[in-house]
């Protein structure tokens, strides 16, 4: 039922991408006023100043929801969703912080989580080298990736 | 008149057959794949071993598939729910723990919501029948029980042979990967965690 993921060197499209008039900065609609949501966007949005490609467009607030919510011991810390898509493209997406999970984490972590599931927003799939999309809390932390990496900022500038 | 029973018999098993399927598959039918609906997760593990994973784990089970109930948990705000799925698993053998009967019902995260099948992308959902060695972790509030990081906990027996959920998927990468058992047989595979 998936599409086939295209794997680059060090970053991995899903397939999926904002229609292409829509996309600079991140916008999103932070449902908790979470402080860590707004660093995790504001993250995104400073990587990928560079990119002329991505200075006209915008998601408008609507079009991202970010909530934190207790789900319990489900074994992930963070969730996306791609609600709504037209072929390939986004019309909606959720995203959702999993407070259990996150217990025990530091900030910056927390914000590593955040900073991940935004990467599947722009249309990111995983990797499992030393960047945001690996999909490893673990493998992030230990490497202390908290927020993107040049191979993540390409990746969104392949896209868009 | 004998074949004419033949027939009848040939006539009847078809029908039999056909309707079978229609209740495996008619979860199936509903579900609008053109939507392409799919999620991804961070997993909070990795499990390198398989001896890290049964250390970690409550409760070890090889079991198979009875059946599949949808569930959804609505989130805070109200925007939407959450798919999860909830499978009945009856119990061949405990490898580790206590379990009081012989079924036991195990969550993972995706499901049907609005006739529409959501799926983490490396952890697909489980299907009826499907023969499986789970590492689970405790009951949690809605009784049931979450395999340990999520696709790493689970193991498919094919022909008597173990199987990680990345080794049968055709990505070659997968959070699994450090877990991959080359399809070893089950008796090396509960040899190796008790080790
Ligand atoms: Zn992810």
């Amino acid at each position: 039922m998936f599409n086939n993921i295209l794997i680059c060197e060090g970053y991995a499209i899903s397939g999926y991408e904002w229609d292409s008039s829509k996309v600079d900065p991140l916008k999103y609609y932070n449902a908790n006023s979470y402080f860590l949501i707004d660093s995790a966007a504001y993250d995104w949005n400073y990587c990928l100043w560079g990119y002329p490609s991505l200075s006209s467009v915008s998601i408008t607030n609507e079009d991202v929801w970010v909530e934190p919510d207790d789900f319990g011991e489900t074994g992930w810390s963070g969730i996306f969703i791609a609600w709504e898509t037209e072929g390939y493209n986004y019309l909606y997406c959720y995203i959702f912080i999993n407070t259990y999970e996150i217990m025990y984490y530091s900030n910056d972590e927390i914000k590593s989580v955040i900073a991940h599931e935004f990467g599947h927003c722009w249309g990111l799939a995983h990797v499992y080298t030393n960047n945001l999309m690996n999909p490893s809390d673990f493998d992030r932390f230990s490497n202390y990736v908290y927020s993107p990496k040049d191979d993540d900022v390409d990746g969104v500038g392949s896209i868009y | 008149m004998k074949k004419n029973n033949i027939f009848l018999f040939i006539i009847i098993s078809i029908l039999i057959l056909t309707l079978i399927n229609i209740n495996v598959f008619d979860v199936y039918e509903n579900i609008d794949d053109t939507k392409n609906r799919y999620i991804d997760v961070s997993w909070v593990k990795k499990y390198t071993s398989l001896k890290d994973l049964y250390n970690d784990s409550y409760v070890v089970i090889i079991g198979e598939v009875l059946s599949t109930n949808y569930r959804n948990i609505l989130v805070k705000s109200n925007v939407t729910s959450v798919p999860f799925t909830d499978f009945v698993i009856k119990i061949n053998s405990v490898l580790k723990g206590f379990v009081s009967n012989d079924t036991i019902v195990v969550s993972q995260t995706g499901g049907l919501l609005n006739d529409v099948l959501f799926m983490i992308r490396d952890d697909p959902l489980m299907q009826n029948g499907d023969k499986v060695i789970l590492f689970l972790n405790k009951e949690e509030k809605y009784g049931s029980h979450f395999i340990l990081g999520g696709p790493q906990g689970r193991f498919v027996i094919l022909n008597d042979h173990v199987f990680s959920i990345g080794e049968l998927q055709p990505q070659t990468d997968s959070i699994t990967k450090s877990l991959w058992t080359k399809g070893i047989t089950l008796d090396d595979f509960t040899d190796d965690i008790r080790s």
